[in-house]
């Protein structure tokens, strides 16, 4: 390790390149997770926030709660929650919005006693509100009243959280038949329909199982690429060194002293590399509008950092590989005779 | 250490024909011939690079390429120095350093062995700030740094003017002298060969020895 550290400390000018261009692999990657997780949180957040383990939706819905439509029956003992797109009017202006209606007194509660027509608003829906406004659906007229604000997004866009009192009211007063998207409960109650766990529901909300996909793909490429750029810089630095290595092995010195000094090189670079990356991202987190999805999940970057630290070890059994077939013969004085 | 009838084929041309070599502890032996006759095949025998399609390398009464590979790589690192037509040191390790690298004991002070070869004000400086000479002289250092038994130079003066390939060749024979090991040196140039206890010709693959 001795010798790997006195070659970085002293060929600075090549490690320091070495370590940007790494630098700047791992960072694209941790960038994009954070993108990604950014774009995850403002899909699904409102879902996420939800802490059921199954759903029960309409086996016509395709696992998407807003075409999901259950009739309401007697049985009161099962819990249940209604999800609709708005358009609501704010000062005369239109806005899209979701209506996320839960239990009153349950664990998934919008975590405020409401009274009936009130509702808790994300505060990406408009700077202007504030509590006590006045929103009206533009479809049905219906007035709903805006009693705090808490956040949650839903396929890319602003939720509004109410009781399923304030729903059932709302569809009374749109004359519509009394219905609910999903019924909430232990998988061992739901023996038919459409039952589904709540990652199930995320990865159901229109566009975001190909978001997601998307960003993977990038990812993996990434690290694809960001591994054979570190293996190939290492190869050819260790090409480099053959005369000396070769002098070395024939002198006696055990390969893997050499081996070492490489492998320590390598995880020394990516390890600062991702560590770095990450610090950075927090930073790109901190200063960025808030209006951008991006969100650093410490879990994903590390994850996908420690991919990239796995993947360089064994990209460097390359240049390991090449030190072994070392000819030290070859080295000193080219063909025997 | 002694070479018994050692032959060697390369290219399907022998190389080296029933070859005996002896050289005993505190000689100097310079080997000469032209090029690919085989000299630097029996260097590579003699410092455990190459094993021979015949023969036997006895040390010790021992013949050493019945030893596993890394037995033979311990060998060359403890019994064996090398000097080479270039010195090979590594670009990013001072001069001192060079020497702790491979020094594995510590019957060898490897400041004061720089020292005694004239390198004192030049121990923690990298290779590039050396003069040629300086170079060899550390590669020679190096060589010496685990005290071994044998010590095979190959074209140490190559590269060195006149007057510093003398030093160098000066420096191995005294090791030879003073310490008692046995040098072989591989040299082209004539006007070397004074210091060697013994001159050697290699031609066809035999070796002969050169009267004086």
């Amino acid at each position: 390790m001795k010798l790997g550290w006195k070659e970085m400390s002293r060929q600075k000018r090549k490690f320091s390149m070495l370590f940007v261009i790494t630098f700047l692999i791992v960072m694209l990657t941790t960038l994009i997770t954070g993108l990604a997780d950014g774009l995850a949180y403002d899909n699904g957040s409102a879902l996420h926030e939800l802490n059921a383990s199954t759903y029960r939706l309409d086996p016509d819905s395709e696992g998407q709660l807003t075409r999901s439509f259950i009739d309401v029956t007697a049985d009161t003992s099962t819990e249940t929650m209604s999800v609709r797109p708005l358009t609501v009017t704010i000062d005369g202006k239109k806005e899209e919005v979701t209506l996320f209606a839960l239990p009153s007194a349950s664990n998934i509660d919008p975590g405020t006693n409401l009274e009936t027509g009130e509702v808790l608003f994300d505060p990406s829906l408009s700077e202007q509100l504030e509590t006590g406004d006045i929103l009206i659906d533009f479809a049905s007229n219906y007035r709903f009243t805006m009693a705090g604000e808490t956040p949650g997004r839903y396929s890319h866009g602003p939720v509004m959280y109410t009781t399923n009192e304030t729903w059932f009211d709302y569809l009374n007063h749109s004359e519509q038949r009394p219905y609910v998207s999903a019924e909430i409960g232990s998988e061992s109650m739901m023996s038919d329909s459409l039952v589904m766990s709540q990652q199930d529901l995320i990865e159901s909300v229109p566009g975001y199982s190909a978001e997601q996909s998307t960003f993977t793909m990038m990812r993996a490429f990434l690290l694809v690429i960001g591994t054979f750029i570190l293996t190939a810089f290492f190869y050819l630095f260790t090409l480099q060194k053959l005369p000396e290595l070769g002098i070395l092995k024939a002198i006696g010195l055990a390969p893997r002293i050499i081996g070492r000094a490489l492998l320590f090189q390598v995880i020394v670079i990516v390890t600062t590399a991702v560590v770095t990356s990450i610090g950075v991202t927090y930073v790109v987190d901190a200063l960025i509008p808030s209006s951008l999805p991006f969100l650093v999940d410490f879990g994903h970057v590390a994850l996908f950092g420690s991919m990239f630290i796995f993947l360089s070890v064994l990209g460097a059994l390359l240049p390991l590989w090449k030190l072994r077939q070392v000819d030290a013969i070859e080295i000193i004085g080219g063909k025997a005779s | 250490m002694r070479l018994s009838h050692v032959s060697h084929q390369f290219d399907g041309h022998l190389v080296l024909n029933d070859i005996e070599l002896h050289v005993s502890p505190g000689e100097c032996v310079a080997i000469v011939g032209p090029s690919g006759s085989g000299k630097s095949t029996l260097l590579y025998i003699l410092g455990l690079l190459r094993k021979p399609d015949q023969g036997a390398f006895m040390m010790d009464g021992r013949d050493v390429f019945e030893l596993d590979e890394e037995q033979r790589r311990l060998l060359r690192l403890l019994e064996v120095g090398f000097v080479f037509q270039q010195a090979h040191l590594i670009p990013y390790l001072t001069v001192l350093e060079q020497l702790e690298l491979i020094q594995e004991t510590e019957e060898v002070d490897a400041k004061q062995r720089l020292t005694d070869l004239g390198l004192g004000h030049r121990l923690h400086h990298l290779p590039t700030t050396l003069s040629g000479g300086e170079k060899q002289r550390v590669a020679v250092a190096r060589a010496l740094i685990n005290s071994p038994r044998l010590i095979l130079a190959d074209e140490p003066t190559a590269s060195l003017d006149y007057e510093n390939g003398r030093r160098v060749m000066e420096l191995l024979a005294d090791e030879a002298h003073r310490a008692g090991r046995s040098v072989v040196v591989i040299t082209h140039d004539e006007r070397m060969l004074d210091v060697c206890d013994r001159v050697l010709r290699i031609l066809d693959g035999a070796l002969t020895e050169v009267n004086n």
